[in-house]
């Protein structure tokens, strides 16, 4: 079989360095997990090192850690984000399994202290770069919008990754769009990340247990889109105690509840959130018939199915609904499920086999005369796969697996009653197949330098079920071909590699470089920046080609005064190809031919980001700094000349600061500084039929003004127990009441339409908040 | 069609209750003037055919046309007789006894200081406006009075609508085009929706609807007009999709031509 010997080949090449470990001498492992004593929860990350060594690791994403070693007799140190270190002696002359509790660094602050890694310095290890992390924990208390804890909307305030727009929860990581962002939960493609167009993200900071972020080298498990991987990982409930958590804020309210089903062995988690904004339109005679409202639901089950077997379920749904009168519905949402099972078959080899489920729809619905339009549109993914974490001896960790997608999209449907004028239209579904095999071998051959050599190999088939056009240069339809379902249209493969290099200066100073390649089969057709419910996704075609970016990237990494700050330091440049923007005069909406609609071309971005953080202390925060750059030079739009892409915004600043003031307050504030968005403003107008008609010459060569912003948030701890918890949050978003533009429009002067005006249009000034939160 | 718009609208209008307008001073680039042509045939004798040719201007001037005076216009039917249009007032050019006829192409030429421009469009069959009917609408909690044109959509696809609202006589700026992709073969009944809360039907207003039939370019035109240009904030800032050959913006269309008018009850 091709496959085996592909998957052989890639083996066999990050095996390589490998073949010059040390023979003759037998390795001795130490496996186990790590937990939370507090709440049983495993621990993403937490630190393994061998005392007065070059040795280390840290654990999966289960928890799950495995250190191979000569024998001898060890001090192993074990610590994690907020947890006091836990050290262990060992006389290694076997395999040994060491699982471990860390308990909680300062029970009585831990709530209101952390905003950092307390372990040495994360970043500056290894030879992983351009990940940022952000645990539930750190983002607590720095204000957000509305007070609605968003870790999306968080993650903005760090170098390289930008917002989308005002109060949004989409993000532009290194000069790419929002549907470059591969955002998964528990593994699950979540195709739209916003609620109410992105106010809100789909991710309840209740039931999230952290985020990690990759701008660039990406590790070789992760593909499907360029510009970054967004891991959401949520938590898997407490098997020590059952607790019920929840808030009361202005937007929303959550409820969570947690707790063991078998002590120790198993646990469930459910968490619930709801908006209530409808409530207040209701009060309102003129508003009263309108809806508005979302809510979503997580929730988690795991078992522990012996000493080497774990499953775990979990799932997401939420949904949106906006309504006026009866005159338009709408409603989407995004539902998920994974089943995982993590079996460890010996203290070396650790595998997690998952199955998951990723839906999304709209529906649409519109009453207009005698008119009852429905439209619906989905997208589906099955997805299978396996990733096997190898422990091969104490200077090689391999890591690989494959995974199988099948994707299908009800592109759009069209229905109405049988008094409407309109005929009934349903799009032929989409079919494909994504699928993708990979290997990686961090090789650690002295205690400075750290090699991390991987590749991944995807795919994607194109699966017939309906009809595909070839079109002309001007997007006229050549001819249309009908395939049978079995049938494969067109198959695309694409080798990308991964590779990255970390070399420590000296105990606290470390240089890295990475090569990344990446390929993207779906793509999101968009013309807004912000999430819109209606945004389509088309699959990969016999015309669409597969996205491709390679990046570039180099960083300095510094922990400075015994690990009180850390200074990270990185540039990067990335190419794209096949970046797709839709033909002037485009109709996306339910349009059988979307690729006649399109334009494709090229993109490049570069940058440098900065970022100085403080760690310890009663005063800890960081300022990020990104000098950047991103241009798009597509065939039919500006002149085929290299024009800024939305996303450019030269210089982007965030300072944010956490100061402990006493057991019972915490304050804190952030402030945001960017270039303007590029934009196309007119450069003349004139009269059709009566009408004025601006006219525009070239794309994107005009900036919005520049954004500032000031927010404010205090946090008021009232009670804290080992039982019980209760605090209120404060938060005053732009302090300073900046008009900062939204949109800028041109238009007939009101008063005077013979005159023409420039209207700005702000969003949010002075948003206060308060919310109560409790625990028992 | 403005399908998607309305959504963003609200939404920003239900988080923007907090938000503000105003009017600010923005310093503009200036293109060089480039010509615009708009300009139609007629299959009525009473508006005819009629070219209007113009400059751009600089969007902080006011809205007066700068015309384009002194042009030679011909229209050729078919490969036929060729009507000449001459300027009747600056920048406008006009032939009233050039009335088109269905399934027959016109041929637009236009020479002004050595450029030449053209553009062709044909004369498609006229579907029948059968009526004009005043509906209640409703928006954002109260109802309003909307105007709804009937027609039948022949079978098959590849007629094209473009429908203009009039109040009192005094053009609703808004636009509307239509294809006939989903409604290929039936009865069409959507109200024409304004979207300036000022133009409002009052009881006892007149309310005019032209409707011509247009080719398929003519469509591309209006349907990318009515999403780009007309300056509202989900408008994609670029040209509508032009018909003129040569260097010049505009439209050019052989279109049939249609009015229907209803008082406001």
């Amino acid at each position: 079989m091709t496959i085996r010997k592909t998957m052989k080949t890639l083996l066999l090449l990050s095996l390589f360095s490998s073949a010059q470990k040390a023979i003759g001498q037998k390795n001795y492992t130490i496996s186990g997990s790590i937990k939370s004593k507090n709440n049983g929860e495993y621990i993403i990350g937490a630190s393994i090192k061998v005392l007065n060594s070059d040795y280390g690791t840290t654990s999966n994403e289960y928890g799950f850690y495995s250190i191979s070693l000569v024998p001898d007799t060890y001090q192993i140190v074990y610590n994690a984000l907020g947890k006091t270190a836990d050290t262990l002696t060992i006389s290694l002359v076997s395999n040994i399994e060491k699982n471990i509790s860390l308990l909680e660094a300062n029970y009585e602050l831990a709530s209101v202290t952390v905003t950092s890694s307390k372990s040495s310095g994360r970043s500056v290890a290894g030879s992983q770069m351009g990940i940022e992390k952000l645990s539930v924990q750190e983002a607590k208390n720095i204000p957000v919008i509305f007070g609605e804890k968003d870790l999306l909307k968080t993650i903005q305030l760090l170098p390289g990754i930008k917002t989308a727009g005002e109060g949004n929860s989409g993000i532009f990581v290194r000069g790419g769009s929002t549907d470059q962002n591969q955002i998964i939960l528990d593994e699950a493609n979540i195709y739209n990340a916003g609620h109410l167009f992105g106010f809100f993200s789909t991710f309840n900071s209740d039931a999230i247990k952290d985020i990690a972020v990759y701008k660039g080298g990406m590790p070789a498990q992760y593909g499907g889109r360029l510009s970054s991987v967004l891991d959401v990982r949520m938590n898997e409930g407490n098997n020590q105690n059952t607790s019920v958590s929840g808030s009361l804020g202005l937007i929303s309210a959550k409820l969570n509840v947690e707790g063991p089903i078998q002590k120790n062995k198993s646990s469930f988690l459910i968490t619930g959130r709801r908006t209530y904004a409808d409530v207040f339109l209701k009060m309102d005679e003129k508003y009263k018939d309108n809806k508005l409202y979302f809510y979503d639901l997580n929730a988690k089950l795991n078992y522990e199915l012996g000493k080497k077997d774990k499953l775990y379920l979990s799932g997401y749904f939420g949904k949106d609904l906006l309504g006026f009168n009866d005159q338009f519905t709408t409603n989407w949402g995004n539902g998920t499920g994974s089943l995982r099972w993590n079996h460890i078959f010996n203290s070396r080899l650790f595998l997690n086999t998952s199955a998951i489920f990723s839906n999304y729809n709209y529906e649409f619905k519109v009453k207009n005369g005698t008119n009852d339009i429905r439209i619906f549109s989905q997208i589906r993914d099955w997805n299978l796969k396996q990733d096997y974490q190898y422990s091969i001896n104490n200077k090689n960790n391999l890591r690989f697996g494959w995974s199988g997608i099948y994707h299908i999209i009800r592109p759009g449907e069209i229905t109405s009653n049988a008094t409407s004028s309109i005929n009934d239209k349903i799009q032929d579904k989409r079919y494909s197949f994504e699928n993708a095999l990979y290997a990686s071998n961090v090789f650690k051959p002295n205690k400075n330098l750290n090699i991390t050599l991987g590749a991944r190999l995807s795919g994607f088939n194109v699966m017939g079920g309906g009809n595909f056009f070839n079109i002309d240069e001007k997007g006229n339809i050549k001819d249309t071909i009908k395939y049978a379902k079995e049938e494969i249209v067109k198959t695309y493969c694409n080798l990308e590699p991964r590779v990255s290099i970390g070399y420590m200066l000296d105990a606290n100073t470390s240089v890295k470089a990475a090569y990344t390649r990446n390929a993207q089969y779906m793509h999101q057709i968009t013309n807004s920046n912000g999430s819109n419910p209606l945004d389509k996704w088309a699959s990969t075609s016999n015309i669409i080609k597969p996205q491709i970016s390679n990046q570039f990237s180099l960083g300095y990494y510094s922990n400075i005064l015994l690990n009180t700050y850390e200074f990270t330091a990185e540039a990067y440049y990335k190419e794209m190809e096949n970046v797709l923007d839709y033909r002037n005069g485009a109709d996306l909406f339910l349009n059988e031919t979307i690729e006649a609609q399109l334009l494709f071309g090229k993109g490049r971005a570069y940058g440098i980001e900065f970022m100085l953080k403080k760690k310890t202390g009663t005063l800890t925060g960081w300022i990020s700094y990104t000098l950047s750059k991103s241009e798009r030079k597509i065939n039919g739009i500006n002149n085929n000349e290299w024009y800024n892409a939305t996303q450019d915004r030269t210089h982007d600043i965030s300072i944010v600061g956490i100061y402990q003031l006493s057991k019972k307050w915490t304050l804190s504030g952030n402030f945001v500084f960017y270039t303007g968005s590029a934009v196309t403003f007119p450069t003349g107008k004139y009269q059709v039929n009566g009408q004025t008609v601006y006219y525009y010459n070239s794309r994107n060569a005009d900036r919005m003004p520049t954004y500032h912003r000031l927010d404010f948030g205090a946090t008021w701890q009232l009670k804290k127990t080992k039982k019980w918890s209760k605090e209120l949050v404060f938060s005053l978003y732009n302090v300073y009441g900046r008009e900062n533009a939204f949109t800028i429009n041109f238009r007939d002067n009101k008063d005077n339409p013979n005159l023409t005006e420039t209207v700005q249009t702000s969003l949010f000034r002075w948003v206060p908040s308060i919310s109560y939160n409790f625990k028992f | 069609m403005k399908k998607i718009n309305p959504i963003i609208y609200i939404a920003i209008l239900v988080f923007g209750l907090s938000g503000c307008e105003k009017v600010i001073d923005l310093d503009l680039n200036t293109s060089t003037p480039v010509i615009v042509v708009d300009g139609q045939v007629t299959n009525s004798l009473t508006v005819g055919s009629i070219v209007n040719l113009s400059y751009t201007n600089k969007v902080n001037s006011d809205n007066n046309i700068v015309p384009l005076i002194g042009a030679t216009v011909t229209i050729q039917e078919d490969n036929g007789t060729v009507y000449s249009l001459p300027e009747v007032s600056n920048g406008v050019y006009r032939n009233t006894s050039l009335a088109g006829i269905t399934g027959k192409t016109y041929h637009l030429k236009v020479v002004t200081n050595a450029v030449t421009l053209t553009s062709s469009s044909k004369m498609p069959t006229m579907v029948n406006f059968d009526s004009l009917v005043v509906e209640d609408f409703p928006n954002f909690g109260k109802t309003v009075k909307v105007v709804t044109p009937f027609y039948n959509d022949p079978k098959g696809l590849g007629n094209n609508y473009n429908l203009f609202l009039f109040k009192n006589g005094r053009l609703i700026k808004d636009a509307f085009a239509y294809d006939d992709l989903f409604i290929d073969g039936k009865k069409a009944t959507f109200p024409l929706i304004y979207s300036r809360e000022k133009d409002e039907f009052k009881k006892g207003d007149i309310i005019e609807v032209v409707m011509n039939c247009i080719d398929y370019n003519n469509y591309k035109y209006w349907f990318s007009f009515s999403q780009s240009s007309t300056g509202s904030p989900q408008a994609v800032p670029d040209n509508p999709i032009s018909n003129i050959k040569g260097n010049a913006i505009g439209v050019f269309g052989a279109n049939t031509y249609q009015k229907r008018n209803v008082v406001i009850p």
